[in-house]
């Protein structure tokens, strides 16, 4: 994976995420395109390697969060 | 009467006879419209045990009262059969403006009987029918028939409800697609359309259908444009106007999208197939239903590599997934290709899709080999060879023959095991949702009388939050209910979200509309000017949840058909879900619990003789206790 997706990523989850440590999937699509340019079909796969390896995680279906 | 004309135009295909019917208020407010209509006429006129690619089958087209009344959610009808997919009750509802054409063409109802003797389409206007000649259009792709018909009755604004070659060559799951974007995609109706030798019905309306409180229609109907208007996002913070297919990458983590034939998880690039980028790449606009005030169906172009005509629409989430993850693709433009193709053969997009990653499956374990495909290498994955078995199986040419048949009738063909790889219920394929995940939906799925549907079902997933919780304290459900339960509290829940989605598909309205039930109890009453209430609608729904499975029974199928494929007892290969499967005990447990619950024989699932005839509907007492 590109580590600067990756890092993209979570410098995004760590800045919007509610108190509750969760942020909406479509938001992280918004502000990665937004802020770091990181078209959405990388970002998807990008999220679904951060996933498979226990760094984020699902969160209510539509949210995300830190592992 | 409002919101009805009282009259259904009746045809005997055999005969060449077309002739009008007339039904009081009393049979409408009985039964309503849509599956009210077919439930009906399927018990009371249709023999039973026949063959429904015969003769002898009926095909009903059934808007409701709501249809073409200007309002959002207005613009569908229902088309109804014995199903060639289930052998027991089929129907299927479809958008876009032919429904309210035929009921500003003067009828509630369109019911179809016998077998032409060349093909011929319905020509309805000015408060008649009349058959025409079809034999030039027959094998026609469903853009050209459409353009020819409406040459030939000199009139551009001709609605149409239409078959392609998929359906004139019988594929078992062949759909009926009304102005050539918006499919009645379950069930095998096109093949019912097909087995008449009925390629079209073209209708024109000029009448405006008359209802009772049009103020308060017009106030609902400004209130709820506005309210879809300043509220552009759905559910997950996505845009409205996308329609479906915009929470894939949520669907992966959480394990509900299905990837090679529902047997792995994590499909890895998920936003590849999904809507936004259909509308950042191959989306050149939305277009919208009759009286929608939001858009939301995709219109798509490819101009290289497959060439794809806008004229057909685009992709919805079921297409999607079904001819996308579901075989393993993640080639956006080649699911665009397979839909249109299924467009214009009008083949069942959940069906053709479940079926092809059944048979790559088959291919992968040496149940089909080079030789049965024609040397195509059907692997998951392979976009290429997807494409082309859309073709033959639109076209019934080689192996497509075979696939044309379902994935339950080509696995009892097969053998070799290949049953355990078709995923259907009752024959009818699986729509792409994860009863792994969403339990009380994989209860929805085993007991449907059409088979497996999404549609008249409960989505678990839908109910994590206090507001889905609110939104359904006006049924008196006042306590929510884990994702994961399967108990009675959940069954009670997916009981009276069936009452509330058939009372949808009698009505027959658009279930993406955010109405509340409060305000629909408010449409009808403005619609018809009856004085009525929840209470009666619900009972309404329940009479014909009992007419379709009283339908079942008398046809033969018994409560071993309300289950699961094997697929869904075992985890999936990875994910969220590798250590989930559905527990057959469970599933057996609420099933008797459903049964109950509906006053259905714990043992059989046969309707009582008590609530038959509490429904007011003691004369189907007689079609199946003996």
């Amino acid at each position: 994976m590109n580590d600067k997706i990756k890092s993209a990523i979570f410098d995004i989850m760590d800045k919007s995420s509610s108190d509750s440590g969760r942020i909406l999937i479509e938001d992280v699509y918004r502000l990665l395109k937004q802020e770091y340019n990181v078209d959405r079909v990388s970002a998807g796969k990008a999220i679904i390697e951060l996933c498979k390896s226990g760094e984020i995680a699902s969160y209510e279906y539509y949210y995300l969060r830190r592992g | 009467m409002y919101g009805y004309s009282g009259k259904t135009l009746r045809v005997n295909l055999s005969d060449e006879k077309v002739w009008v019917e007339i039904q009081d208020e009393k049979f409408y407010r009985r039964y309503l419209g849509g599956w009210g209509f077919i439930a009906y006429y399927l018990l009371k006129e249709s023999k039973s045990g026949i063959e429904p690619l015969s003769s002898e089958n009926k095909l009903i087209i059934a808007p409701g009262p709501i249809t073409g009344i200007p309002i959002a959610g207005s613009g569908r009808n229902a088309v109804g059969a014995k199903s060639p997919l289930t052998f027991g009750f089929g129907a299927s509802e479809g958008g876009g403006f032919f429904g309210a054409e035929l009921k500003r063409a003067g009828f509630d109802c369109v019911m179809i009987d016998g077998e032409a003797e060349r093909p011929v389409y319905l020509w309805i206007h000015k408060g008649e029918g009349e058959l025409r000649d079809a034999k030039h259009l027959w094998g026609m792709h469903i853009a050209d028939s459409q353009r020819v018909i409406r040459e030939e009755l000199g009139d551009r604004l001709v609605r149409t409800s239409q078959i392609g070659p998929g359906g004139e060559s019988l594929v078992r799951y062949a759909c009926v697609i009304n102005d050539l974007k918006h499919s009645a995609g379950r069930a095998g109706m096109g093949a019912v359309m097909g087995s008449q030798k009925l390629k079209a019905i073209a209708v024109r309306g000029r009448k405006n259908v008359e209802v009772a409180d049009p103020e308060k229609i017009r106030e609902m109907a400004k209130e709820m444009s506005d309210r879809m208007r300043a509220k552009p996002r759905g559910p997950g913070g996505v845009d409205w106007g996308l329609g479906t297919g915009s929470w894939m990458t949520a669907h992966v983590l959480s394990g509900n999208l299905p990837t090679r034939n529902f047997r792995d998880a994590l499909f890895s690039n998920p936003e590849a197939i999904s809507a936004q980028t259909i509308r950042d790449t191959v989306g050149v606009r939305v277009e919208g239903c009759y009286a929608c005030p939001r858009p939301c169906k995709k219109v798509v172009k490819v101009d290289e590599t497959w060439k794809v005509d806008p004229i057909y629409g685009g992709p919805e989430y079921e297409t999607l997934a079904a001819l996308g993850s579901n075989c393993g693709i993640d080639d956006l433009k080649a699911v665009c290709k397979a839909n249109e193709l299924c467009q214009r053969y009008t083949l069942d997009t959940i069906a053709t899709g479940a079926t092809i990653a059944f048979a790559m499956e088959c291919f992968q374990n040496g149940i089909l080999t080079d030789e049965d495909t024609g040397g195509i290498k059907l692997n998951f994955g392979n976009a290429e060879a997807m494409v082309k078995m859309v073709e033959l199986i639109g076209e019934r040419s080689g192996i497509g023959d075979l696939l044309a048949e379902g994935t339950k009738r080509a696995a009892e063909k097969m053998g070799k095991g290949a049953e355990k790889y078709a995923v259907h219920v009752k024959g009818q394929e699986v729509p792409m949702h994860e009863p792994r995940l969403k339990r009380a939906l994989g209860l929805g799925y085993a007991i449907s009388p059409t088979g497996a549907d999404h549609v008249h079902n409960i989505h678990d997933t839908g109910f994590m939050t206090q507001s889905a919780w609110d939104s359904v304290r006006p049924l008196g459900i006042l306590d929510p209910v884990p994702v994961e339960d399967l108990g009675p509290d959940k069954v009670r829940l997916l009981i009276y979200n069936v009452y509330w989605a058939v009372l949808n598909n009698c009505l027959v309205m658009c279930s993406m509309i955010p109405w509340s039930y409060n305000q629909k109890l408010e449409m009808i009453k403005a619609v018809t000017g009856w004085n009525t209430t929840s209470w009666e609608l619900m009972k309404t729904s329940e009479r014909v949840i009992n007419m379709a499975r009283a339908f079942n029974v008398r046809e033969g199928l018994t409560a071993k058909d309300d289950w699961l494929p094997d697929r869904f007892f075992h985890p999936q290969t990875s994910g969220p879900l590798s250590k989930v499967a559905v527990d057959p005990r469970e599933l057996e447990e609420a099933k008797r619990t459903y049964y109950r619950m509906m006053c259905w024989n714990e043992e059989t699932g046969i309707p009582s003789k008590g609530k038959l005839e509490e429904l007011g509907i003691g004369w189907v007492v007689d079609k199946i206790h003996s």
